[in-house]
């Protein structure tokens, strides 16, 4: 479904010069799996999501999504992904309703469905309450629930999600999980970005640490135990970034290991 | 080219757009509200002040001492109330008196003191000119008489001035003068907010992303948003235009004034028909160029800083146009903003010519076919659209 073969993509900044955002990274997602991309605040994940959406276009290396090249075919790329971007990307002058039935209508869902696949996610999310309220009266639990169900209005085949439930309490980040291994069951490709470790380690079927636009290890959960020597995500991370997982023992910088 | 996409992103923008009510004040009711209070405030304040200085222009200073007989009899005809002061000039400077007269040192040449800084001063002065031109007149014919001569001595043939100009073309003068500029200003703030709004204003929003990852492409989106927004700028022209026409007609405003002028004005259908023409194509190239520039800014307050000076680079060649004198020309015609502004005061004077309005139009169609590229091309470039 996913195939990302040596992909890179680097950036002019003024200060810093060239930077290399996202560098040789290659993985593959299957259908009915979630992926996990894992990584501090600028560690390329974003960018690598960005040009899996078409949103940019990388400088060497290839992607694929459902077989279309995310270059020579990004129109058909995109009629089979749902994009949730980090910042949810909501009208804040229009209803959950009407956000669904633009998004839908964009994303070619014929005309005579628009209104019941809106309807339907509006159940499907439990978003019944505040869907024709405007979205900058709604909370930010609300905000991320109608940010989803326009990810999945058209029924994508492919989902890549930037960090969903990153300013979410945990009741509500609950009910996202759920639309996620509900979308999982069937057989939806899950590309998903995050850093709560917790939930990587028991929403993803496979992961992959990313830092300074490189790959440091990716596999499951066991593969990644067996290749690090610890038991924790969150202290194989920390041992991939070169961090002691005790804060209060000095950084200790190491070259990343892989699996 | 998917048009179904298109009317889509158009609708969603201008729904957007009628639910802010920042843009709906500076798109609906500033243009809407702009001429009735233009004209009432105006035509009030001169009015006022008119009457004013009118009640003040009572009083004159005269010398205390040394004033012939025949002199103050011929300023009481004035109607103004005769006050003797032994300083005339500072009288008048310090306001106690409205004007002042005193003689020169010969006894016989006479001068008017005025402060030509206030109005009333001014009437005042008028007032004494007049009665001491009347007492004037009246020597030389005594004069004349004592000679056995006729007053058409002095006066052996009339000089009057007739003004071709007709009363149409006086009202368009005046009304050229100011739709010209007060329209083209109002398309130009009317579709800024708008294209602010729907290009840097998403992207500080976030929102841009998430569109963009739709299969819509670019070029259909851009085209719904360059749509709204030359929507609202030509909504911002038309409102503009109604609420002049409507207070002109309008009865109910004080006109004090320009009521001469603007009476016999037409305003039949061709008239405002050829002015809504005129202005389609500076609202298509006003709209594009805005989405434009706007779409290249980082942030809406950057955006906003970008086009703001550009609305004050429109002022310029609009005032110009308003101004007498100022012809427009085939060579002129090519200017943008002018000569829209131009051929704009020609069809209200009821003086078009065709050629002209054809080049006008020509040009600023061709001017808003490049705007309009450009403002395509700029959202098509990843770059500058995820830049931060």
């Amino acid at each position: 479904m996913i195939e990302v073969q040596n992909l890179s993509r680097s950036f002019l900044d003024k200060k810093r010069g060239v930077v290399k955002a996202v560098d040789n990274v290659s993985f593959q997602v299957q259908k009915g799996e979630i992926f996990g991309l894992l990584g501090p605040n600028g560690a390329g994940k974003s960018t690598t999501l960005r040009v899996l959406a078409t949103l940019l276009a990388p400088n060497s290396g290839t992607a694929r999504m459902d077989g279309f090249d995310v270059v020579r075919q990004s129109a058909e790329v995109r009629s089979r992904i749902g994009f949730l971007t980090g910042d949810m990307g909501l009208y804040l002058r229009m209803s959950p309703r009407e956000i669904l039935h633009f998004f839908a209508k964009l994303s070619g869902v014929a005309d005579a469905d628009v209104a019941r696949r809106a309807q339907s996610l509006i159940d499907l999310l439990d978003m019944r309450d505040f869907a024709d309220t405007r979205t900058d009266k709604l909370s930010s639990g609300m905000k991320q629930k109608t940010a989803i169900a326009r990810t999945l209005v058209h029924d994508p085949p492919i989902l890549i999600l930037d960090e969903p439930t990153a300013t979410l309490d945990v009741p509500t980040a609950r009910v996202i999980e759920a639309a996620i291994l509900e979308a999982k069951a069937r057989g939806k490709c899950i590309l998903y970005s995050t850093h709560i470790m917790e939930e990587a380690e028991y929403l993803c079927d496979r992961i992959a640490v990313i830092h300074q636009g490189e790959i440091k290890i990716s596999g499951t959960m066991a593969d990644l135990r067996q290749a690090t020597g610890k038991q924790r995500l969150r202290e194989i991370f920390l041992d991939l970034l070169g961090l002691p997982a005790d804060p209060r023992m000095p950084a200790n910088p190491r070259e990343g290991a892989t699996a | 080219m998917n048009f179904g996409i298109l009317l889509t992103v158009f609708r969603r923008e201008v729904t957007d757009l009628l639910r802010d009510r920042r843009t709906l004040f500076s798109m609906v009711v500033l243009p809407t509200i702009v001429f009735p209070v233009l004209f009432a405030v105006i035509g009030r304040f001169t009015s006022d002040a008119g009457k004013k200085a009118e009640a003040e222009a009572r009083t004159i200073a005269v010398p205390s001492t040394g004033l012939p007989d025949a002199f103050a009899a011929a300023l009481e005809a004035s109607g103004l109330k005769l006050i003797p002061l032994p300083d005339v000039k500072q009288a008048v400077a310090d306001k106690v008196t409205s004007a002042g007269f005193r003689l020169k040192e010969n006894g016989r040449d006479a001068i008017i003191v005025v402060d030509r800084t206030r109005q009333a001063s001014s009437i005042a002065a008028q007032k004494v000119r007049t009665a001491l031109t009347a007492y004037q007149q009246s020597l030389v014919v005594q004069s004349l008489r004592a000679a056995s001569l006729g007053p058409e001595v002095l006066k052996p043939f009339a000089i009057d001035s007739e003004n071709v100009a007709d009363e149409r073309k006086m009202g368009g003068f005046v009304l050229g003068s100011i739709l010209g500029y007060v329209v083209i200003l109002l398309m130009f703030s009317g579709g800024m907010y708008p294209a602010v709004d729907m290009t840097a204003g998403e992207k500080e929003r976030k929102t841009l992303e998430a569109l963009l990852s739709t299969p819509a492409r670019r070029t259909e989106i851009v085209l719904g948003k360059i749509l709204a927004c030359v929507t609202a700028t030509y909504l911002t022209a038309l409102l503009t235009t109604g609420s002049l026409f409507w207070s002109i007609t309008s009865k109910n405003l004080p006109l004090d004034g320009m009521d001469k002028y603007l009476g016999n004005l037409s305003l039949d259908g061709q008239t405002i028909a050829l002015i809504l023409l005129t202005l389609l194509p500076v609202a298509l190239m006003a709209g594009s160029l805005m989405v434009a520039i706007a779409t290249a800014a980082r942030s809406f307050k950057e955006a906003q800083s970008y086009l703001t000076p550009l609305i004050m680079l429109v002022i310029f060649p609009s005032l110009l146009g308003g101004l007498p004198g100022m012809e427009l020309s085939p060579a002129l015609s090519l200017i943008p903003v002018f000569n829209a502004s131009q051929i704009l005061k020609s069809i209200l004077q009821g003086d078009l010519n065709p050629t002209l309005l054809a080049i006008t139009n020509g040009a600023n169609l061709v001017y808003a076919a490049i705007c309009f590229v450009l403002a395509v091309r700029t959202f098509n470039n990843e770059s500058v659209l995820f830049r931060s």
